[in-house]
């Protein structure tokens, strides 16, 4: 009997260690497998950088041609506008109308505006009241064009006659581009109505400041990006 | 008796080597975390995605001032080139939503839902409260949004076209657009794919929010749909124009 038990004993070991080993050698096998497919990732993700990168200086070369353009143009209108004085009436309108489209980038004093959620937000109970929802960003937009902001961007994208804000996820989307928080919502207009606009007794700061962070800040001339079509 | 010993032994050891496997695996796992390199990369695809995407309206714009410029330069008498202007202008005023445009598109009207028959209503039972609730602002701003989001080129509600400089506030007990109120029933007409904006509009659940107010929204499709010209003068104080080359 007690052989029967010794022998049971080292069936047990031996047995422990076949397993042991079919599972090491398993696992090897899976590990240079996975090595193979990190290497595969990486290659993959420095041609994606590489390609991000490529595509940046492209877009900063067409950004300063797109300019380049536009002063030309400028200076043929502004030529033109000096020669006749129906053409410096059309030029005066063609500037207003383009600065109210948003298809150029326009300068002024204003506020900006940084919304983020809540630092404490992580410790209340109901999260969701302290992160920044969109509709309190479209609250506080809709508070500056009340006060006459005439331009307005989020995160540097300019609001046009047909955008949206929607939020996705931690994410605000606005023009079809998506950005993270903090949302920085700029502001060009009479610096003094907007900020007094959204500190009213009951107004928006009061409303949203007990829940998310919110802060105010005037600002001198600065550029707004433009939206281009 | 040994049979049964021989079946004990067969046991023990499948179960044995059952429980070596499940160790080493588990010390594997511990030891090496399985790093998730493929989140990186799809933060990356979305970056690239962009820069694409800005690439392509930086060329069309690119293209629009080149087919600008040379019509300015080819233009052979100063009349012309005004014209060539004057259109410009017209480009410009459409996209501000200075313009009346036209198209395909979707009339919603906000109407009062039915109320129960009254004499459905025991005497006893409260009358559900339901005229409390209003729409305010904030709704018809969502549902704009909505629109917006989902390709509409305008809006207008009650005839006041939409543009970009437009608030949409309650001031007491209505609701004003800019500085002229409107009154109940809202109609919202917006310019866009009909099919797209009514299935945006299912999915965002307007309807459910609009009758929680006890309001009905009619969407009507229409193939020709006019919206108005903003027709308010907007005098630019504090705006102008970047002329230097900037960071942006």
């Amino acid at each position: 009997m007690s052989r029967r038990r010794k022998f049971h004993l080292y069936l047990t070991v031996v047995t422990f260690c076949t397993g042991f080993l079919v599972a090491t050698s398993i696992e090897t096998t899976k590990l240079t497998r996975k090595e193979r497919i990190n290497d595969q990732l990486f290659q993959q993700e420095t041609q994606l950088n590489d390609r991000i990168l490529s595509e940046k200086e492209q877009n900063r070369h067409l950004e300063n041609q797109l300019i380049d353009l536009q002063r030309q143009v400028s200076k043929v209108e502004e030529a033109m506008a000096e020669r006749k004085s129906e053409a410096a009436d059309t030029l005066s309108q063609l500037e207003a109308a383009r600065m109210l489209s948003g298809v150029v980038a326009v300068e002024g004093p204003g506020i900006v505006i940084t919304m983020q959620d809540s630092q404490n937000a992580a410790n209340s109970a109901d999260i969701a009241n302290y992160i920044v929802h969109e509709q309190d960003v479209r609250l506080v937009v809709n508070e500056l064009r009340a006060a006459g902001a005439e331009a307005i961007s989020i995160n540097g994208q300019r609001l046009v006659s047909n955008s949206s804000i929607r939020c996705v996820g931690p994410t605000i989307i606005v023009n079809g581009i998506k950005s993270a928080a903090p949302f920085v919502v700029t502001a060009i207009g009479d610096p003094g109505t907007m900020e007094s606009a959204l500190n009213l007794p009951g107004g928006v700061l009061h409303s949203l400041q007990d829940f998310v962070q919110i802060d105010v800040a005037k600002k001198g001339p600065g550029p707004i990006t433009c939206f281009c079509r | 008796m040994l049979q049964k010993s021989r079946k004990i032994t067969f046991i023990l050891a499948i179960i044995s080597a059952i429980i070596g496997v499940m160790l080493t695996v588990q010390l594997r796992s511990s030891l090496h975390p399985v790093h998730k390199e493929s989140r990186s990369i799809a933060e990356l695809r979305t970056t690239l995605q962009k820069e694409l995407e800005k690439h392509k309206n930086l060329l069309a714009d690119i293209s629009k001032y080149n087919q600008l410029y040379y019509q300015y330069e080819t233009s052979l008498s100063e009349d012309e080139s005004i014209s060539v202007m004057k259109e410009e202008l017209a480009r410009n005023r459409r996209m501000a939503g200075m313009v009346s445009v036209e198209g395909e598109g979707l009339v919603l009207e906000v109407v009062d839902a039915h109320i129960p028959d009254e004499h459905i209503l025991d005497e006893h039972m409260p009358v559900p409260v339901v005229g409390d609730y209003t729409i305010d602002d904030e709704d018809l701003r969502w549902l704009v949004n909505i629109l917006f989001a989902n390709g509409a080129q305008a809006v207008s509600i009650n005839g006041h076209r939409l543009i970009s400089t437009s608030a949409i506030r309650n001031v007491g007990d209505v609701i004003q657009i800019d500085t002229r109120t409107i009154k109940p029933p809202y109609e919202i007409k917006a310019l866009g794919e009909p099919d797209v904006l009514l299935s945006a509009m299912k999915l965002e659940g307007v309807e459910e929010n609009f009758q929680l107010a006890n309001k009905k929204v009619l969407a009507e499709k229409r193939d020709k749909l006019m919206i108005s010209a903003n027709n308010e003068t907007r005098s630019i104080q504090f705006m102008k124009p970047v002329k230097e080359k900037g960071d942006s």
